[in-house]
C-alpha cells in the first residue's frame, strides 16, 4: 500500500488578484481484486480561462471515477490507448459542461498529468507543463521531457482541439515505489531544468516522511504539506498556484 | 444450444447459430438448410402479431419472395401451441444497402462496382417496393438497414414482420419508423403506433434511398444552411421541404453540400422526379411511385456509357463528358479506374496532327469596308448662315467708308479709327453664334456615327478576325508541351510517391477505421447521414475545421468525433518497407494517361477548328458585313456633313 498526500495551495499572485486556487491535484490508492493500484492526477486551470478552476476540477473528478470504472474490468493493459482513454473521458466531462452552461470548452482550459501503477508497471502521462517524478527503487527520474507549446511561455491544454496530438504517454515496467506529480507552478523548485533531472533533496524530504509517518499522525500530512506550499521559502521562487501529489510505496 | 420447434407444416426444425439478435427478437440458422433461416421472438407475439404473421404466411407468392425475406411458414415450440416466429429467406452473403451507397465502403470493399451498378441496385429496391405496393402492403419502416443487395445486384427487403400488411379487409399497421426517412407529412408525428401508412409514404423513403445510391450516399436535405436557424437537424429540414438539390433550393433557405456530385447527373426528367418525391407536390400525394421509378431507372440503365478510363466510369449518355472525371479534376474519387494502360506514349500520331495543325496558316483579318456603298452628298449649309462673301463685301464697305470720313473730316481722326475698329470687330463675329451652334451638332452626330461603327468593328475583330484563330493555336501550342511532358511528369510523380509515402501510408490506414462502425456516443444514424452528405465517412476524413462547421455539430459532438480520429491515428506506425506499391504507381500511370487521352482529343478537335476557321467565318461575315457597311456609310456621311462647314 501507498502513503499517499497532496495539496493544492493558491500563488501570491492569485491571492492578491481575486482569491481563486486553478491548481486541482488528487491520489487514490485503489485495488482491482486483490491488485493494488495507484492513481495521481494533477491539473493546473489556465490564468487566462475564466472557468480554469472549473475545468482542472471536472479533468481530475472525471479521471477519479474513470479508474473507478477500470478498477471493475477483468483485465486491462497499461498502453497508451488507455491512457487516450482516459484523457478522452477527461475531455468529453469538460465539454459537456462546456456546452450544458452555454460556454466554450476553452473557458475550462488546464493543463492534465496522470499516473497510474501496479506490479504490472507505471503509465505517466500528461499534456502540458507540469511534471512526473519517480522512483520505482534505482533512481529518481522525470517520468515525461517538459513539454511546451512553440513559444516560451505557452503550453499545451487538454481542453485544445488537437490535445490528443500533445498527450505525451510513457510506460515503465516497474511499480512506482516513489512517484511524485506536480503542477509548474513547482517545477522550478522540483527539477533542474538544464538537465531534467529531479532535485533530489526537494523530494527526498518529502518521501522520507511519508516512509516513516506513524498511522496516529497521517492526519497532519495535507496540512503540513499546504504550509510547506505556502511558506516564503516556496513563495520566494513563485507566485503561481502550485499542486502537490506525491506517494510511498510501504510493504 | 440447439433449439427444436415444428413449423405450421408440421416439419421438424433444429435451430442452430443466433445469426443476429434485434430488439424484438433474434435470427438463427436453421441446421440443414443454407437458403432459410428462423426469426424466434424473444417474447411470444400478442395475438394481432400472432395473427398478422399467419395472414402473411397465407399470402406469400413468388413474386414477394422474389424480392422479400417475407415470413414463409410459421415457427411454433415443439411443446406449445404458440406461434413464436417463423421461417424467412437468408440474407447472407449479400450487402446492406448503406455499405453499396458509402463512397467508402465502397471503394474499399467493393471497388469493381460503377455507377452502373448503383443505377441497377436502385432499380431493382425500386422493383421491391413496386411489389409490395402492388400486393397493397406498406413498408412504412424505410430505412437504410432494411435493404441488402447481391453482387449481381439483386435487393432483399428485410424485417418484413414489422411492415404495414393488409389481408381479406384487415390491416396491420407498421409502428415504428425512422426519422431521416419519414416524408415531411409525417414528421409531425409524436408515435407511428396509429399511424396508416400510405404507398406514398414510403415513396418517400424509396426516394430518399435511390438518391443515397446515385448521389454518393449524400441525403438530399442534407445541406448548407443559408439563414439562422435552418438546418440544425435533418428532420427539420424534411419537415419543412428544404431539399438541398432543388431548383429553387436557395429561396428554400438550402444549398447542396460543398463537393456534392450535380443533380445533372441524371437526366431531367429523373431530376424532375425527385423534385417531385421532396417538395410540396409530394407532400401532397404525388410522389413518383414505385412504378415510376423501375421505368424511369430502366430508362437510364440503358442509356449509359463509358469514358476513357473504362468501364467504372459509367453516366447516363445524355451527358457530354464523364462527370467522374471532371469530380476527379476537384479531387473527389467516387470511383478508382483500375486496369490502367502502361505508359508506351503513341508520340506518332499526335505528332503528325501537330504537323497538320502547324501547316495551316494564320489567316489575315478580313478586309473592312473601304468606301461607302451609297453617294455621300454633304449636308448644306443652313441658309440662315452669313455668306463667307457677305462678310468680305461689309469689310470692304467699312473701309471705304472709313477712308471717306478720315478724308472729309480729318480732325477727328481718332474718332474714325474708333469707330472703325468696333465695325471690324462687330462684323468679325457677324454670324459665328449660329455657325458654331450648328458645327456642334454636326460633330456630336459624326462622333456618334464613329462610335458605332468602332463598336461594330471591335465586335467584327472578335467574332470574326484572326484572334478567335491565334487563340486557339496557343491554347494547342501549351496543350502540346504539356503532352510532350507527360513521360517526364510520369517519372517525377512516381519518384515523389516516396517522398509523400508516410502521409499516404496513414491515410491509408485512416480510412480502415470506419464511423459507422464506432459506434460513437452521440453518433447516431441521424448523423451518420448527415457526415455522410458532406463526404465524411472514415477517420480519415474527420477534421475539427470541417466537422465543426457542420450544422448539428457543436464542441460535443466534434470532440468526440475528433479524439476518436486521433486515438486511431496513435496506432498507426509507419512501415518503411510498406514502400510504393505497384498499385501506388498504377494510379499516377492511369492519372496521366487519362490526361493523355484528353490531350490528344483536344489536339485532334483543335485540328478540325482551325481547318474549318476559314469556313465557319465566311458565314459569319456575310453576317456582319450588311450592319458593318451600313455603319460605314453612315460614318462617311456624318464626316461630310461635318467637314463642309
Amino acid at each position: 500500500m501507498w502513503e499517499t498526500v497532496s495539496a493544492a495551495v493558491i500563488g501570491t499572485s492569485h491571492r492578491d488578484l481575486n482569491g481563486v486556487c486553478q491548481d486541482r491535484c488528487a491520489v487514490l490508492c485503489t485495488q482491482q481484486g486483490d491488485r493494488q493500484w495507484l492513481a495521481m492526477f494533477v491539473a493546473d486551470g489556465a490564468g487566462s480561462a475564466p472557468m480554469a478552476e472549473v475545468g482542472a476540477e471536472l479533468a481530475v473528478t472525471a479521471a477519479l471515477s474513470f479508474v473507478e470504472s477500470l478498477m471493475g474490468r477483468v483485465e486491462f493493459g497499461l498502453s497508451d490507448n488507455l491512457a487516450v482513454e482516459l484523457v478522452k473521458d477527461v475531455r468529453s466531462s469538460i465539454y459537456l459542461e462546456a456546452s450544458r452552461s452555454g460556454h466554450s470548452a476553452r473557458d475550462y482550459a488546464c493543463t492534465f498529468l496522470g499516473l497510474l501503477s501496479s506490479e504490472l508497471g507505471t503509465l505517466a502521462f500528461q499534456v502540458g507543463d507540469g511534471g512526473i517524478v519517480i522512483d520505482s527503487g534505482d533512481s529518481m527520474f522525470v517520468a515525461i521531457k517538459p513539454m511546451s507549446g512553440i513559444y516560451a511561455n505557452m503550453t499545451h491544454f487538454v481542453t485544445e482541439e488537437d490535445a490528443i496530438d500533445h498527450l505525451v504517454c510513457e510506460f515503465f515496467p516497474n511499480i512506482a515505489q516513489r512517484a511524485a506529480v506536480f503542477s509548474d507552478g513547482i517545477q522550478r523548485l522540483a527539477i533542474n531544468m538544464d538537465s531534467n533531472t529531479p532535485h533530489e533533496p526537494f523530494f527526498s524530504s518529502f518521501f522520507d516522511v511519508l516512509a516513516t509517518i506513524k498511522p496516529e499522525k497521517r492526519n497532519q500530512l495535507q496540512g503540513a504539506l499546504e504550509s510547506f506550499l505556502d511558506s516564503d521559502q516556496v513563495n520566494e521562487r513563485t507566485d503561481d498556484d502550485k499542486a502537490l501529489a506525491l506517494a510511498v510505496l510501504r510493504v | 444450444m440447439p433449439i427444436e420447434v415444428v413449423t405450421g407444416k408440421g416439419q421438424s426444425l433444429t435451430l442452430g447459430r443466433e445469426l443476429g439478435r434485434g430488439g424484438e427478437g433474434s435470427v438463427f440458422e436453421i441446421v440443414g438448410s443454407k437458403s432459410h433461416v428462423a426469426k424466434v421472438y424473444h417474447q411470444i407475439p400478442d395475438a394481432a402479431k400472432q395473427n398478422k404473421l399467419v395472414e402473411m404466411t397465407r399470402g406469400v407468392d413468388d413474386r414477394l419472395l422474389r424480392y422479400t425475406a417475407w415470413p414463409q411458414d410459421l415457427v411454433f415450440a415443439k411443446n406449445g401451441g404458440h406461434i413464436i416466429g417463423f421461417v424467412m429467406g437468408s440474407a447472407s452473403g449479400l450487402t446492406p444497402l448503406h455499405e453499396i451507397y458509402s463512397p467508402a465502403h465502397r471503394k474499399q470493399e467493393h471497388p469493381d462496382w460503377g455507377w452502373d451498378f448503383l443505377v441497377f441496385v436502385a432499380r431493382n429496391l425500386a422493383a421491391a417496393f413496386a411489389v409490395l405496393h402492388n400486393h397493397g402492403h406498406v413498408l412504412g419502416d424505410v430505412n437504410q438497414g432494411n435493404a441488402f443487395a447481391g453482387g449481381d445486384s439483386r435487393v432483399v427487403l428485410i424485417d418484413c414482420d414489422s411492415y404495414q400488411t393488409s389481408a381479406g379487409g384487415r390491416t396491420h399497421l407498421c409502428e415504428v419508423g425512422v426519422p431521416h426517412y419519414t416524408p415531411p407529412e409525417l414528421q409531425t408525428l409524436k408515435s407511428f403506433a396509429s399511424a396508416h401508412r400510405t404507398p406514398n409514404h414510403d415513396n418517400f423513403g424509396l426516394a430518399v434511398l435511390i438518391f443515397h445510391l446515385l448521389f454518393g450516399g449524400r441525403h438530399p436535405f442534407a445541406g448548407v444552411p443559408l439563414a439562422n436557424g435552418v438546418g440544425d437537424t435533418l428532420e427539420d429540414n424534411i419537415r419543412h421541404h428544404r431539399y438541398a438539390y432543388a431548383s429553387n433550393a436557395s429561396a428554400r433557405q438550402i444549398a447542396p453540400p460543398p463537393n456534392s456530385i450535380p443533380m445533372s447527373l441524371v437526366p431531367s426528367a429523373m431530376r424532375e422526379m425527385f423534385e417531385r418525391a421532396f417538395t410540396e407536390v409530394g407532400s401532397q400525394g404525388n410522389r413518383p411511385s414505385a412504378k415510376e421509378w423501375v421505368d424511369a431507372l430502366d430508362q437510364l440503365r440503358r442509356n449509359l456509357k463509358q469514358c476513357s478510363k473504362g468501364p467504372i466510369h459509367q453516366f447516363s449518355a445524355h451527358l457530354q463528358s464523364c462527370p467522374w472525371c471532371s469530380l476527379e479534376q476537384q479531387s473527389i474519387v467516387y470511383f478508382i479506374a483500375l486496369g490502367a494502360v502502361g505508359s508506351n506514349f503513341a508520340l506518332i500520331s499526335i505528332q503528325d496532327v501537330w504537323n497538320a495543325i502547324n501547316q495551316i496558316p494564320v489567316p489575315p483579318d478580313p478586309a473592312l469596308p473601304l468606301k461607302p456603298t451609297i453617294e455621300i452628298k454633304a449636308k448644306p449649309r443652313p441658309s440662315s448662315l452669313v455668306l463667307p462673301g457677305a462678310k468680305v463685301l461689309g469689310y470692304m464697305v467699312l473701309a471705304v467708308v472709313v477712308v471717306g470720313a478720315l478724308m472729309v473730316a480729318p480732325k477727328v481722326a481718332a474718332l474714325w479709327i474708333m469707330l472703325g475698329i468696333g465695325g471690324w470687330a462687330g462684323l468679325a463675329n457677324w454670324g459665328d453664334d449660329a455657325l458654331r451652334t450648328e458645327r456642334r451638332a454636326r460633330l456630336t452626330v459624326k462622333q456618334a456615327a464613329d462610335g458605332q461603327y468602332n463598336t461594330l468593328v471591335a465586335q467584327f475583330r472578335r467574332e470574326c478576325g484572326s484572334d478567335a484563330f491565334v487563340a486557339k493555336l496557343k491554347e494547342l501550342t501549351s496543350l502540346k508541351s504539356e503532352f510532350d511532358g507527360l513521360p517526364q511528369r510520369e517519372t517525377q510523380e512516381i519518384q515523389k510517391l516516396q517522398s509523400t509515402n508516410e502521409a499516404r501510408q496513414k491515410a491509408r490506414y485512416l480510412e480502415r477505421f470506419f464511423i459507422d462502425k464506432a459506434g460513437l456516443p452521440g453518433i447516431g444514424p441521424v448523423k451518420l447521414a448527415s457526415l455522410r452528405s458532406f463526404g465524411i465517412e472514415t477517420a480519415a476524413d474527420v477534421e475539427w475545421n470541417r466537422i465543426i462547421r457542420l450544422k448539428g455539430f457543436g464542441e460535443v459532438l466534434t470532440r468526440t468525433l475528433v479524439d476518436w480520429r486521433k486515438q486511431q491515428e496513435r496506432g498507426f506506425k509507419y512501415n518503411p518497407a510498406l514502400g510504393v506499391t505497384e498499385n501506388d504507381r498504377r494510379n499516377v500511370r492511369a492519372t496521366i494517361h487519362g490526361r493523355k487521352i484528353e490531350i490528344e482529343a483536344k489536339l485532334k478537335a483543335g485540328l478540325q477548328y482551325l481547318r474549318r476557321f476559314n469556313e465557319t467565318r465566311r458565314q459569319s461575315i456575310a453576317n456582319h458585313m450588311p450592319r458593318l457597311q451600313e455603319a460605314f456609310n453612315k460614318k462617311a456621311q456624318a464626316d461630310a456633313d461635318f467637314n463642309v462647314l
